[in-house]
């Protein structure tokens, strides 16, 4: 009796061990909501894009950059995000840095607005076909929208420069205000 | 009896009397001498234990089908008592079968999503909270003279069901410390609970068979897409990434035979024929939504149909595709 129950809980044991990996799956998601960011021009801004795994394996990606088109300008922004590519674990979230910058030199001006796609593709999982038929990959999807303002002030800048030209009137001033020793009395 | 007589027994009884007073009066005090007396003063001190615990405990931002695992501490402080205690806890708040539960507006997480455990847990493991007052077996060591604050931590975990909508949610619990007497607090948990919309295709492949030059398959190959655990409605896109250059998105067959990316057809309906919206080698919205799961339902999907047409002359042989379908919302 004790052997047969032996030999159930081993079968049982090596059961669930050839079916534990098709019981593992992998589920990408987004967290909701548009990426919109206003960015000086000459200048950059940075959003965080939020990747989850809800499932319980591992999930690879790659990020697809997307292409910025705009109605009223040629200049595109330039968008980077890091990580490109990596491993979500199980039931985990992983927030990648999106980065965009408007050159100051194209000629954008204030208000333009250009809007693109951006993509996080699950690695990898797309089956590989035997003869005619299509693969297919899952992914999510963020649109990207990105206005142009106007170059922003830099206050350290503008700090500096008051300092300055505070420091300036001081040293004139002390310069033309008549020395106590210089005075003559009795006169 | 002669007067001498008399005179002498008068002597001796009031000599005697004198003896008799002095025995039963005490003596007189006078102000220089010291004595002593004893008073005894008696005092009750009662065992006696306190509670302090936050106002409250922000757990942070998560999403549906996850959560926190249980190492979120809550310090129970005893400060001034002089006996051991034992910590109690329950979910309060809210009425009826909604008694201890997280609330965000009327939406909910059950009490029981709650686990306490007496240690810091990796995972989300611990028991169960309830609505009525249950021990943990948590003490916390009795102040003294030297010490006279003590204290324990209680590990809390949080996992947010699947669907759960988004929100700001709180829960109010109690915390009890008992050592004969007992003492009562109360501490708000809160946790936001972000927007999240997941893709899961139910087939990483379509296969149209074998087809001659110049017909085509109707738009009836179906992919579902499933959000399952999410709760936000998701759009559908798709795209075709295969080839690159001139050829991107193309079927790639041998040589250099390629059969053109919008000769696909999708479609959010089954059709009997080959009719639908062509594929392109740019991410395009379907318009095809999945609507938001819910607690109830956690699981949503949506089907998305694909029919193929060959371009008259088509080079025999194997021909490939690569099609992306993403969920954003």
């Amino acid at each position: 009796m004790a052997q047969y129950s032996f030999k159930r809980l081993a079968f049982i044991a090596l059961l669930s061990i050839v079916l534990s990996p098709s019981l593992a799956y992998a589920q990408l998601g987004e967290v909701a909501g548009q990426l919109t960011m206003n960015v000086s021009i000459g200048s950059s801004n940075s959003l965080p894009f939020t990747l989850v795994n809800g499932g319980t394996a591992p999930i690879d990606f790659r990020i697809v950059l997307p292409t910025m088109s705009s109605s009223s300008s040629n200049a595109v922004p330039a968008v980077v995000v890091r990580p490109m590519n990596g491993t979500i674990p199980p039931g985990s979230e992983m927030v990648l840095n999106v980065t965009v910058s408007l050159p100051s030199s194209q000629g954008i001006k204030p208000g333009t607005s250009w809007t693109g796609i951006l993509q996080a593709v699950v690695a990898g999982n797309g089956s590989v076909i035997e003869g005619s038929g299509a693969s297919i990959q899952e992914g999510v999807a963020k649109i990207v929208t990105v206005t142009a303002m106007q170059p922003g002030t830099s206050y350290v800048l503008y700090g500096i420069a008051v300092a300055v030209v505070a420091a300036l009137a001081a040293a004139v001033l002390y310069i033309k205000k008549p020395r106590f020793g210089r005075r003559k009395f009795g006169r | 009896m002669t007067d001498y007589a008399k005179l002498i027994g008068l002597a001796l009884f009031v000599s005697a009397l004198f003896v008799a007073v002095a025995s039963v009066v005490p003596p007189i005090q006078h102000a220089s001498s010291t004595y002593t007396s004893n008073v005894i003063a008696n005092v009750a001190v009662s065992n006696t234990c306190y509670v302090s615990t936050p106002s409250s405990v922000n757990f942070g931002s998560t999403l549906p089908s996850l959560g926190y695992v249980s190492n979120v501490a809550v310090t129970d402080t005893d400060n001034g008592g002089n006996a051991q205690a034992t910590i109690s806890v329950s979910g309060v708040g809210g009425s009826g079968v909604q008694i201890g539960d997280w609330f965000s507006g009327s939406n909910v997480i059950p009490v029981s999503n709650t686990l306490w455990s007496a240690t810091p847990q990796s995972s989300y493991a611990g028991t169960a909270l309830t609505n009525s007052l249950a021990s943990t077996s948590i003490t916390i060591t009795a102040p003294n003279v030297a010490v006279t604050s003590q204290s324990a931590n209680v590990y809390f975990g949080v996992a947010i069901p699947a669907g759960a909508p988004s929100g700001t949610y709180t829960q109010n619990v109690l915390f009890q410390n008992s050592c004969g007497a007992t003492s009562s607090s109360y501490t708000d948990f809160v946790t936001s609970v972000q927007g999240v919309c997941f893709v899961s295709l139910s087939t990483n492949s379509l296969s149209f068979g074998s087809l001659s030059p110049g017909s085509n398959y109707a738009t009836n190959v179906v992919v579902t897409d499933t959000d399952n655990g999410g709760n936000t409605q998701s759009t559908v896109l798709i795209a075709a990434t295969s080839g690159s250059g001139a050829t991107l998105g193309d079927w790639i067959g041998p040589g250099s035979n390629v059969i053109p990316v919008s000769n696909t057809l999708w479609s959010a309906t089954p059709q009997s024929s080959y009719t639908g919206s062509a594929l392109t080698n740019s991410l395009a919205s379907t318009s095809i939504s999945i609507l938001a799961p819910n607690v109830i339902d956690p699981s949503q999907s949506a089907n998305v149909y694909f029919g193929l047409g060959l371009p008259a002359g088509t080079a025999g042989g194997a021909y490939t595709q690569n099609i992306e379908i993403e969920n954003s919302c």
